[in-house]
């Protein structure tokens, strides 16, 4: 009788522990519970980061310019004594927006320089400086992911300054550049690659004009907040 | 694909280092007619000074019949040794009047000798670099050349980075 008394309590016990008030009452002597419970709702989609920012060096190969071999044949008949197409130098900044569908939009500037043409006196020099703005749209279908190539536009203006015996000859020029973008590195950092073709209005200039397009190779650190 | 831009860049750079001083080893009168305006020149006729493809890129226009001389002072010294060369002189010009023209000799009445160029105006062209040599000079003989005188005749012409290269009868070129 002592046991049968111990096992009883236990069985009340984990009734009451396992079962609300509701339940072991009868039915319809208790109010509905204020609260309900809903489905949890689905986990928020993780975005990535939003913006993108890239200082990179630049290489411009102007000797694939279609008028390259005419620049030199005009600056060696106007009496040059060294006339070459040379490679363009200088720097470049990068600012992508990254939350929007499919392409990322951003701004690129940057700053080229070079000496095409030498006369008798060495330092008589012919020479072009190339400040560009441009804006950008990047067909983001590596979806975040680094090492594949990304296409990517840019329209953009150039000033130009062309220097010759000293002297400054300024104009707005405008190109097209059309290419590719890899990202080494992880979803916040790494290196940017990138290499395009550009393609500039032809100017009005019945002399030797320095070309200024060709194919374009940029390479730097990115960051991405 | 960075191995690429390396391959693809590496031969650009050491093509493309730096533009070569130019050789002037031989130049013994240069113009480009960027430093003042024809001084120096004495003109008959319609010569003027005219802005070419840039602002600061300059030429001399000649209207047709005109005439510009300047003075110069170039010694041609008399030859050293036996194989020395009567070649490798000339007068070298950038044009719009298509074709070298003709280079004369003329003797100056005081032993020296006038550059006289008669440009070749048959036609307009492109500008284009032109080169005219010197007849043979005999190298056992020291040759002054005391003048240049540019000439048109029918039609007008710009000329521009005019030269005059003298070996000195020591190189054949």
């Amino acid at each position: 009788m002592h046991i049968s008394l111990g096992r009883a309590a236990l069985v009340l016990a984990a009734l009451t522990a396992t079962a609300t008030a509701d339940e072991l009452a009868p039915p319809g002597t208790t109010a509905p519970s204020p609260l309900s419970v809903a489905d949890a709702p689905p986990p928020a989609p993780v975005r990535g980061p939003r913006l993108q920012l890239a200082l990179t060096g630049d290489l411009r190969l102007t000797h694939l310019d279609g008028a390259a071999g005419r620049f030199v044949d005009d600056a060696m008949a106007y009496g040059w004594r060294v006339a070459q197409a040379r490679p363009l130098y200088g720097l470049g900044v990068d600012a992508h927006y990254l939350w929007t569908p499919i392409v990322d939009v951003g701004a690129r500037v940057g700053y080229l320089t070079q000496d095409y043409a030498a006369g008798v006196d060495p330092a008589d020099r012919m020479g072009i400086a190339w400040t560009t703005v441009a804006a950008s749209a990047r067909l983001r279908w590596a979806q975040g992911r680094p090492f594949i190539p990304e296409p990517r536009l840019d329209l953009g203006l150039a000033r130009q300054t062309w220097t010759v015996h000293g002297q400054d000859d300024q104009a707005t020029r405008s190109f097209v550049r059309v290419g590719v973008d890899w990202r080494l590195g992880t979803r916040t950092a790494g290196v940017m690659l990138a290499v395009a073709y550009t393609l500039t209005d032809h100017p009005a200039v019945d002399g030797p004009a320095p070309p200024v397009g060709g194919l374009d190779l940029a390479i730097g650190p990115y960051l991405r907040r | 694909m960075l191995r690429l831009a390396i391959l693809a860049i590496a031969p650009m750079l050491t093509a493309t280092g730096c533009l070569l001083p130019p050789d002037n080893d031989v130049l013994q009168f240069e113009d480009d007619f960027e430093a003042c305006d024809l001084c120096g020149w004495s003109l008959n006729g319609d010569v003027r000074r005219v802005t070419t493809y840039h602002p600061a890129e300059h030429a001399m226009a000649l209207a047709p019949g005109a005439r510009a001389a300047t003075s110069l002072g170039i010694v041609r010294n008399a030859a050293e040794s036996s194989w020395e060369s009567d070649d490798g002189n000339w007068v070298e010009l950038s044009t719009d009047c298509v074709g070298p023209g003709a280079l004369e000799l003329i003797p100056d009445g005081n032993g020296r000798l006038i550059v006289a160029v008669t440009l070749d105006d048959r036609a307009r062209a492109p500008f284009a670099r032109h080169w005219l040599n010197f007849p043979p000079l005999d190298p056992a003989v020291e040759h002054q050349f005391s003048m240049l005188t540019l000439t048109t005749e029918t039609l007008p012409c710009q000329v521009d980075n005019l030269q005059i290269r003298i070996s000195g009868g020591l190189y054949a070129y």
